[in-house]
């Protein structure tokens, strides 16, 4: 059991960060999880930021939030996800994705796995077949929310 | 009387351990294990008798068919229906009602009439009528609930009504275990001519069934949630209602003679059975409802409440659990949904597997049901012949321990 509900997953579950509704935000995306019914809403304001000592112009998350109902998995992988990706650049963002999906997926023994902020807390779920969809919800709603906020289910 | 420690012997799964401790399994909503008697019938029929069935005149063939028919006589005793020619095999409960939808509503169900279903429908007796009403035109009308998952009936004279083409309702909850009074519902309807389908998925292998004196026009079960095999579902309809019906599936074995350009139809029930049938499970089931029979429905229900009592007094005591549906065995069965509010379902669902614990969590198949409790989901419970008051003893502790975990 503790190795998969770490006690920085029952934190971020008990005190979810950036858990709120985003009046501001550029754009948004739903998630459900029709298995267990879990919704999450994503919001992120994104805007256009010169690069330093150039010319050229990226995008920058400038502000991040989520809400929604889950499970323990499913709301402190949102929380942490939120934490690790604010004030990122969206390629920076898409790389992290990548790589936590990665995580989820093709790491079955659930051995720790080097990834940004308390993410590495999760590295267990991936033991949990059944459970890998609650922690990649959030993720694949930052993934519309990033392309065009379509919503998006996990089967 | 019941005596699960010796039915556990017939029952070699429940032997195994999950995650190093004893399987405790409480997901026979779901469905159930399946003994052994169940399992020997699968693989004699392979060993001994394979053959295909109703167009032989070899010794195989005959022997095949013989073994099938007795499975449906069997059948049709279980549930006490006048004639095994009202018993047509299907896959499972879906299709059973899948199958009423297509050959007798499409017929019958014109616009404007009303189809009449209840909050508890799992959503294969839902999502049939929606289609039916959104093809015919006609009206799905959905009986409401109360808290505690009991049917709402102060309105039902205005619900259900002469304009009521068809009511199909649930037995038994599968998400809440509520017993719904399906036979003073039927004499309602009968008195407005309504057509009655029961979906009897969680009241077949728990209560003893009499489609006669039910009065229903349709029953429709499964067999894997009654010791069976899955693949292997049941269809009972009134014999002169189902002569009247139109073929579901067509091709061989539902045919009588064939020409060029047209056909006509077979017999009862083979009208209904295109292809070749599920022949080995159909067998098992037959041994299902044997083993079934011997230990008696009535007892299958005496022990059924005794654990659900149990149950019930022992999770009411533990804070922070809110138990679903009616909480009284008078018309709840072995099934016991609840929600803990500092714990999702699926972390429950997760802590009790640590456990050996196997219990149900999600929608279960039951949405529109959700969304009236105001649940994402909820967890369930549900027991079968082989369940002890001990392990209801470890899903109590087991509970409790997770509170404690995840509160901490």
């Amino acid at each position: 059991m503790e190795s998969l509900y770490q006690d920085l997953v029952m934190e971020h579950n008990l005190h979810p960060l950036n858990f709120r509704k985003m009046d501001d935000s550029s754009s948004s995306a739903d998630g459900f999880n029709p298995f267990c019914g879990d919704t999450v809403k994503v919001y992120l304001k994104v805007e256009d930021q010169n690069i330093k000592g150039t010319n050229e112009v990226e995008s920058v998350i400038v502000n991040v939030s989520f809400e929604g109902s889950g499970c323990a998995i499913s709301k402190s992988s949102a929380s942490m996800m939120t934490e690790v990706i604010m004030g990122k650049t969206i390629k920076e963002a898409q790389d992290i994705i990548g790589q936590f999906n990665k995580a989820m997926t093709e790491n079955i023994d659930g051995e720790p796995v080097d990834l940004p902020g308390d993410l590495g807390a999760l590295c267990g779920v991936s033991r949990y077949p059944a459970r890998v969809k609650c922690a990649v919800l959030s993720w694949h709603t930052l993934r519309s929310a990033i392309t065009g906020g379509e919503s998006i289910t996990t089967e | 009387m019941i005596n699960p420690i010796l039915i556990r012997s017939d029952f070699p799964i429940l032997s195994r351990t999950v995650n190093g401790v004893p399987l405790v399994y409480f997901d026979n909503a779901a469905t159930t294990q399946k003994p052994t008697s169940v399992i020997d019938a699968l693989s004699n029929y392979y060993l001994t008798i394979n053959s295909n069935v109703h167009r032989g005149v070899h010794r195989l063939s005959m022997e095949a068919t013989e073994e099938f028919e007795k499975a449906r006589i069997s059948v049709a005793k279980f549930i006490n229906a006048k004639s095994s020619r009202s018993i047509v095999w299907t896959r499972n409960t879906t299709e059973s009602i899948n199958l009423v939808a297509h050959s007798w509503a499409k017929k019958n169900i014109s616009k404007g009439d009303k189809i009449v279903v209840s909050q508890l429908e799992h959503h294969s007796n839902l999502v049939p009528w929606q289609q039916i009403a959104m093809e015919r035109d006609a009206q799905l009308v959905i009986i409401p609930i109360s808290d505690e998952g009991v049917l709402d009936l102060s309105n039902i004279d205005v619900l259900l009504d002469s304009s009521t083409k068809l009511l199909a309702i649930t037995h038994i909850s599968n998400a809440l275990g509520t017993i719904n009074p399906v036979k003073d519902l039927i004499s309602l309807a009968r008195k407005h001519d309504a057509f009655v389908l029961v979906d009897g998925a969680q009241s077949a292998p728990h209560l003893p069934i009499d489609v006669q004196d039910l009065d229903c026009d349709f029953f429709v079960f499964s067999g894997h949630k009654m010791l069976g095999p899955t693949g292997i579902g049941v269809l009972y309809t009134k014999e002169e209602i189902l002569l009247d019906m139109d073929p579901f599936l067509t091709g061989g074995e539902m045919v009588m003679q064939v020409w060029d350009q047209k056909a006509s139809w077979n017999d009862l029930p083979m009208k209904f059975e295109a292809g070749t049938p599920n022949i080995a499970d159909v067998i098992a089931f037959g041994s299902a409802i044997s083993y079934l029979e011997n230990l008696g429905m009535d007892n299958v229900r005496k022990h059924e409440i005794d654990l659900t009592k149990y149950a019930l007094e022992a999770l009411s005591k533990i804070d922070g659990l809110n138990l679903l549906g009616p909480c009284d065995t008078n018309n709840q069965a072995g099934v016991i949904s609840f929600d803990i509010s500092s714990i999702h379902p699926h972390d429950v669902g997760t802590f009790l597997d640590q456990r050996g614990i196997a219990i149900r969590t999600g929608h279960h198949c039951s949405m529109p049901l959700m969304h009236r409790l105001n649940l994402p989901a909820t967890a369930r419970a549900s027991f079968y012949i082989y369940n002890t008051f001990e392990e209801v003893d470890k899903l109590v502790d087991s509970i409790v321990g997770a509170i404690e975990f995840f509160g901490k």
